[in-house]
């Protein structure tokens, strides 16, 4: 938590954060996709790509965004 | 903030949100529809762009769920506040003040004393401190006829115990007296305290013989007087003359009965019955609740032998009214006669009482020869 914070204060453009069974992204620029097994999401620079199981929309917020389920993998493309 | 439950077309429902960049804060996926957390502000959009899907509002969430609540169980409220109150009236208002003494009259005069220091039906209760300083000032300012006064709170009731200063006239002694017979009799039972007995038990006296001599006589010289006093019983008769009708009223109750609300001697239903009998049920302070059952009034004849019953019952009733503490030792119809519906009894009654009562006399130096004496041992 106090790594959010601190980037919250250095405006860091981007960031993510996974747990076990979550992954929050920071400042991501548009949801191309989003299906159980797989989630597209694009970035300022480059995509990511999510890879799992039961992978649902939990929450967006301005450019916020929480995917839930069991992530399997992280890569950009 | 508020959550909409989102059924038909789903997935385009958040892609939409998405590409518009509507804020959505929490999306629970159940089986057949989506429960999404929104703005309350936002609905209005999303229910425009997303005409496909079944939105419907299901929860109202923060400040405004509180205020919502609170218009729809208006009434559950106001009964919770008007039970609160009704319990703390209960537990905190007094609702009769009890005085406890004989005297009606004393009664009447401590319930003014009180009401004047704030002690009275239907008030907030005092704290045992106030109620003792109450006391005290009462008792110091009305220490003429007041020796004592308490206030204790029960419930919802105060009694007042008093004690009441009472001045005793001081007795006039007198020096000299006899206890002579107020009315003939046969003696029964003689209780001497001072004096010299005259009688004896068995003896038939007349009216305004000596019973109990205040003169003390020794070898025929009077050493002294005395006040005399004792108790002397003696069989009495008198004979009464007494009427009384062949018939009687009695109630008849019908079967009709009904509920009234009484105060202060006034009713709520105003003269539902002409002839009625009266129950509590339920009273607090002057307020009652109250069961009227109705009767009428039949005038029934009574047979010869129980109206002379009754006629021989109400005598002896009021010999005993005039006469105070006496035994019926005998009674006894002399004569008896019927009249207009009425019986006529002569009766003769033989009664135990006390015959004696104090005469003053002046004081002799010696006994005159010449009289009877009548002493006896």
């Amino acid at each position: 938590m106090f790594d959010i914070i601190k980037s919250y204060f250095k405006k860091e453009k981007f960031y993510i954060i996974i747990t076990s069974n979550s992954l929050y992204i920071k400042n991501y620029k548009k949801l191309i996709n989003i299906d159980e097994n797989e989630v597209l999401v694009e970035l300022i620079s480059n995509i990511m790509k999510i890879n799992g199981k039961n992978l649902i929309l939990k929450k967006t917020v301005g450019k916020d965004l929480v995917i839930n389920g069991d992530i399997e993998s992280v890569k950009y493309i | 903030m508020i959550i909409i439950k989102v059924k038909n077309n789903t997935k385009r429902f958040i892609k939409k949100c998405l590409t518009q960049g509507i804020d959505l804060y929490n999306i629970v996926y159940e089986d057949s529809y989506i429960l999404v957390t929104i703005k309350e502000s936002d609905l209005k959009q999303i229910k425009k762009l997303n005409y496909y899907s079944k939105i419907t509002k299901y929860k109202t969430l923060g400040k405004k769920k509180i205020i919502l609540n609170i218009k729809n169980n208006l009434y559950n409220i106001f009964l919770l506040i008007l039970f609160i109150v009704v319990i703390f009236g209960i537990s905190n208002i007094i609702v009769k003040v009890e005085i406890k003494h004989e005297n009606k009259y004393m009664i009447e005069r401590i319930d003014e004393l009180l009401k004047e220091k704030g002690i009275k039906s239907f008030t907030l209760y005092k704290s045992n401190n106030t109620l003792n300083k109450i006391s005290d000032e009462i008792t110091q300012e009305n220490r003429e006829f007041i020796d004592f006064l308490s206030i204790t709170r029960t419930g919802m009731k105060y009694t007042v115990n008093i004690e009441e200063r009472i001045i005793r006239k001081e007795e006039e002694t007198k020096e000299r007296c006899h206890i002579i017979a107020k009315k003939n009799g046969v003696i029964t039972s003689i209780d001497t305290k001072t004096g010299v007995t005259l009688i004896e038990k068995g003896k038939l006296v007349n009216k305004g013989d000596i019973l109990i001599s205040g003169e003390i006589i020794l070898n025929e010289e009077i050493k002294g007087n005395v006040c005399a006093s004792g108790d002397i019983k003696a069989n009495t008769w008198y004979k009464i003359n007494i009427s009384y009708p062949l018939t009687k009223t009695i109630k008849k109750y019908t079967k009709r009965e009904k509920v009234n609300i009484k105060m202060y001697d006034k009713y709520f239903k105003k003269r539902l019955y002409e002839n009625f009998d009266e129950k509590d049920i339920f009273k607090v302070g002057a307020l009652h609740l109250v069961r009227q059952k109705e009767y009428t009034e039949e005038t029934v004849n009574i047979t010869h032998e129980d109206a002379k019953n009754l006629a021989i019952e109400e005598a002896l009733v009021k010999l005993k009214e005039k006469l105070g503490e006496i035994q019926i030792i005998d009674k006894k119809v002399l004569n008896s006669s019927t009249n207009n519906s009425k019986i006529e009894l002569e009766l003769f009654v033989s009664v135990n009482e006390s015959i004696g009562e104090i005469q003053e006399y002046e004081g002799r130096e010696k006994i005159d020869t010449n009289e009877s004496v009548q002493h006896t041992n």
